[in-house]
């Protein structure tokens, strides 16, 4: 092996960040400008957009990044108050905003990287820093791929500080703990972490901690790295982590104990740890009443166990136990598949892979042509291919409802999860008939109950069983019910309220 | 929560459950009714009763050793010479049984679902979900079992189906067969319901008082008799007495004739569910054996790394009977008399040996009661 890697030329990776992590240490201020100048553009390699200004007859220099910065802030901030000061003395104490002391020319340069303008003044080796930077923020829209009817239509944005708070005006509470890393070596990226302090469970909290320390990834791009890194079992095809962008989802997820990871420049939170049930979930399922809400929790479980089993069960009854369909049935089912010349495992997979073409497709494409898409490769294929001889009809209609069903699914990953577990599905019934859907169903069942995500059991509460615990999951008992959390977190403090409806009893 | 192994005792009854129940249930009606003809119900009764007998035996043997396992006990009482000669033994039994376990299994797929698949492909495929499971710790099993026990509901409202059609004069005249062949058919009815062995394995596993212990275990046999005495008196009832001669597996013959509006062969239903039952039986035993073979390796928190090798093991011997039906169903006899022995006996033994020289652990743990 070493001798590979020796042919390989791999190096001793410790000098790869020799270049940008050379601001670590401290360097004096120059009371030149004109050498801290200098000093600067060769630091950050001559950058076209840095703005430099000589003020007060050259006795001070204002250095901002102009893509940055906002010049009516520079303007307001330093330009204007410096005007009115007589020039041989020049009195930043006075000034109305004070910047800020620095005598570390480094650290000068990294505030200058988040949008702050510096000031030198002539002869004195300290430099003030002025925060100038510009915000630049889309709305709070809806996220569009969790639009619910009823509730809030807040959605998170690209900027950490607006999307903490959001969450910090729903919970005015001390308890709500907000802890901050640098990940990132090369893009120093802000990574917000929130919990309560008071239910979220300090094991959790010190995993998460010690997981991002690990990082040493050079970019995070998005919440999707992080998560990469940090989750249980990546082998899994089961996502271990709620992505939402919904901050009432947020919320109600600390308030259960879990703990919420933000990326700076990604809409997206990540919750954990998170159970099966939770990708089934809706913020919807609680704005609305409880039997409503209970029916579509109903409907979406249903979903969940048609998108899995239905093609495979179909599969199986077509190539193995004819038998079990019923008197009435075999002549319409007889006569549809009859002329077909491909066994129904090749029929299923190419539908199956249709539909995903389809959805691929539709998702690239601006919304317009989305649909054209739809209905071209719904409607028309669809039709043509029967009409063909190709596939059956009851082919047709098994898949078309598993795709629905299967796009029931309010998480996206969950939804992707499921369509993924169709594949050996149909192939063990393909080769095994029930037999094969029996030993298919038992390994992913398995294999939910090993999963574990940050010490929480996935399948809980089904698994192990509480009892006490299924009144969220096929139905959704009134709020005044779920008088505890759910205790799949370890969370400190069960219970979440006393008898909120003693009025009646009164 | 945080000793990894450790299972609630709601998570215990479950684990008994779903040992109990395996491959016996589909010829158990034939086979009582073989020796105590419309008795058969009363056989196995008296069955669950011998069992509980040997229930409380077991547990009397743990209770005074609380936190060592069976062949930690085994060793401490027969020295470790004569221990690991008889810890070989159990092992061997469990193994045994795991493979005779496998051999009827791919027998009643090959006879009654797939005839044309060669029935090592469905022994492989059981010995693969074995040892997955398996190289799980305990809680893994003990989550897996509790969830598929659910099913166990729609086997029981299944065989009901059976009541529409059930003439109950085929119960009569009851106590005919008279008590030595009501005893008889109690042997064969013991076979069906064993696999509360795995007390004997998990007992230091489990959290709380020993007495709760008892009543979850004792509790999971009686519905487990229930269960049985159930699906017996159904089938005797279905079948007049000349038939059900004719009929080795009556439970499915007799769900074969069902025809439902969706779907018309129950019977399939039933064995798909049924081989859930079979696996986790299969299962326990296979982690029973490991977990005695890491112990006899000195690698007790390591049983995981023995799995897949016993796992193989455990395949090959169930491919010796072939398809042959008759070595597979003596095979299962073996194994059966075998059981006798390592269940009932050799505990026994054990507890009396731990009365006798006043051998028990030191009561550090101090959680008897």
């Amino acid at each position: 092996m070493k001798l590979l890697k020796k042919f390989l030329g791999k190096k001793e990776d410790n000098n790869y960040m020799k270049d940008y992590r050379n601001l670590e240490d401290t360097k004096q201020i120059s009371s030149k400008l004109d050498d801290n100048l200098s000093y600067i553009q060769q630091k950050l390699n001559h950058p076209s957009d840095l703005q430099k200004m000589y003020l007060k007859d050259g006795k001070a220099l204002l250095v901002y990044l102009e893509t940055l910065s906002d010049q009516d802030k520079v303007n307001e901030k330093v330009i204007l108050p410096l005007s009115k000061m007589d020039n041989n003395q020049i009195q930043i104490k006075n000034m109305e905003s004070t910047g800020k002391q620095h005598t570390d020319l480094h650290e000068g340069i990294k505030q200058l990287l988040k949008g702050h303008a510096l000031l030198f003044i002539k002869g004195t080796p300290e430099l003030y820093t002025f925060n100038a930077t510009a915000i630049h923020n889309r709305s709070v829209d809806e996220p569009a791929n969790e639009k619910v009817v009823r509730g809030s239509h807040e959605g998170f944005v690209e900027n950490i500080i607006i999307n903490i708070n959001l969450i910090r005006k729903r919970i005015e509470s001390t308890d709500l703990a907000v802890r901050y890393y640098k990940v990132g070596e090369r893009s120093n990226t802000n990574v917000g972490v929130l919990f309560m302090q008071s239910l979220a469970d300090p094991e959790v909290v010190k995993k998460l901690d010690e997981r991002l320390k690990w990082i040493t990834s050079d970019t995070i791009i998005s919440p999707g790295y992080v998560e990469e890194f940090i989750e249980d079992t990546p082998s899994s095809p089961f996502p271990q982590m709620l992505n939402t962008e919904r901050p009432d989802g947020v919320m109600s997820d600390l308030m259960e104990g879990r703990v919420a990871v933000m990326v700076e420049g990604s809409p997206t939170a990540l919750i954990l740890p998170v159970t099966l049930m939770a990708f089934y979930q809706t913020p919807d399922d609680y704005n609305g009443r409880w039997i409503a809400g209970s029916y579509l929790r109903m409907i979406r479980l249903l979903s969940f166990f048609l998108a899995v089993t239905l093609p495979a069960f179909y599969t199986a009854i077509i190539a193995f136990h004819f038998e079990f369909i019923p008197n009435d049935l075999v002549l319409p089912i007889k006569a549809s598949i009859d002329d077909i010349a491909y066994p129904p495992i090749l029929e299923a997979l190419v539908m199956v892979i249709t539909i995903e073409l389809i959805r691929e497709a539709g998702v690239r494409l601006p919304t317009p042509v989305g649909q054209t898409i739809g209905i071209v490769g719904g409607l028309i294929i669809g039709d043509a291919v029967v009409r063909a001889g190709l596939i059956s009809n009851v082919m047709i209609v098994i898949i078309a409802t598993t795709a629905i069903a299967s796009f029931v699914v309010p998480s996206n990953e969950m939804s992707t999860t499921v369509r993924i577990l169709i594949y050996p599905m149909i192939l063990s019934a393909a080769l095994l008939g029930f037999v094969g859907i029996t030993f298919a169903s038992m390994i992913i069942l398995i294999h939910l109950c090993k999963l574990e995500s940050f010490g929480t059991p996935y399948f809980s509460p089904w698994a192990p069983l509480k009892w006490n615990e299924l009144k969220d999951t096929f139905i959704r008992v009134p709020v005044w019910k779920m008088n505890q959390r759910p205790s799949d977190t370890q969370v400190e403090e069960l219970n979440r309220q006393r008898e909120s409806r003693g009025w009646k009893k009164t | 929560m945080s000793s990894g192994n450790n299972i609630t005792q709601q998570q215990l009854f479950f684990l008994v459950i779903q040992a109990q129940i395996g491959v016996g249930i589909l010829s158990l009606a034939f086979n009582v009714f073989d020796t105590a003809r419309q008795d058969g119900w009363i056989s196995m009764l008296v069955a669950g009763l011998a069992i509980q007998v040997a229930i409380v035996v077991i547990w009397m043997l743990c209770r005074r050793f609380p936190s060592s396992m069976l062949f930690d006990i085994l060793s401490r009482l027969l020295g470790k010479w004569i221990g690991n000669i008889v810890n070989s033994g159990y092992l061997i039994y469990f193994t045994f049984t795991a493979a005779a376990v496998l051999a009827v299994n791919a027998q009643v797929i090959k006879n009654w679902i797939l005839p044309a698949t060669p029935s090592w492909v469905i022994s492989f495929l059981m010995t693969f979900t074995g040892i997955y499971v398996c190289t799980g710790n305990l809680r893994v099993l003990a989550r897996f079992f509790t969830v598929v026990s659910v099913l166990l509901v729609v086997l029981f409202l299944v065989t009901t189906y059976g009541l529409r059609e059930a003439n109950f004069i085929h119960l009569f005249p009851i106590g005919e067969a008279g008590g030595m062949k009501i005893l008889s058919g109690a042997k064969e009815a013991i076979l069906a319901i064993l696999g509360f062995d795995l007390l004997l394995v998990i007992y230091p596993f489990v959290q709380g008082k020993s007495s709760g212990i008892l009543k979850k275990v004792s509790l999971a046999n009686l519905l487990v008799t229930l269960f049985y005495t159930y699906t017996i008196v159904i089938t005797l009832a279905y079948f007049s007495p000349n038939e059900l001669k004719l009929v080795p597996e009556p439970i499915i013959y007799m769900l074969k004739t069902f025809e439902f509006p969706v779907f018309a062969r129950v019977d399939l239903v039933f064995l798909s569910i049924w081989l859930v039952s079979v696996a986790t039986s299969f299962m326990i035993y296979l982690f029973m054996a490991s977990k005695g073979i890491a112990y006899m390796f000195h690698r007790s928190e390591k049983h995981y790394k023995f799995v897949p090798w016993l796992g193989g093991m455990v395949f090959i011997v169930s491919l010796i009977p072939g398809n042959d039906e008759l070595k597979v169903s003596a095979m299962s006899t073996y194994a059966s008399n075998l059981s006798f022995i390592f269940t009932m006996g050799i505990p026994a033994f054990l507890l009396i040996i731990s009365y006798l020289f006043r051998k028990k652990e030191n009561e550090v743990k101090a959680d008897d009661n």
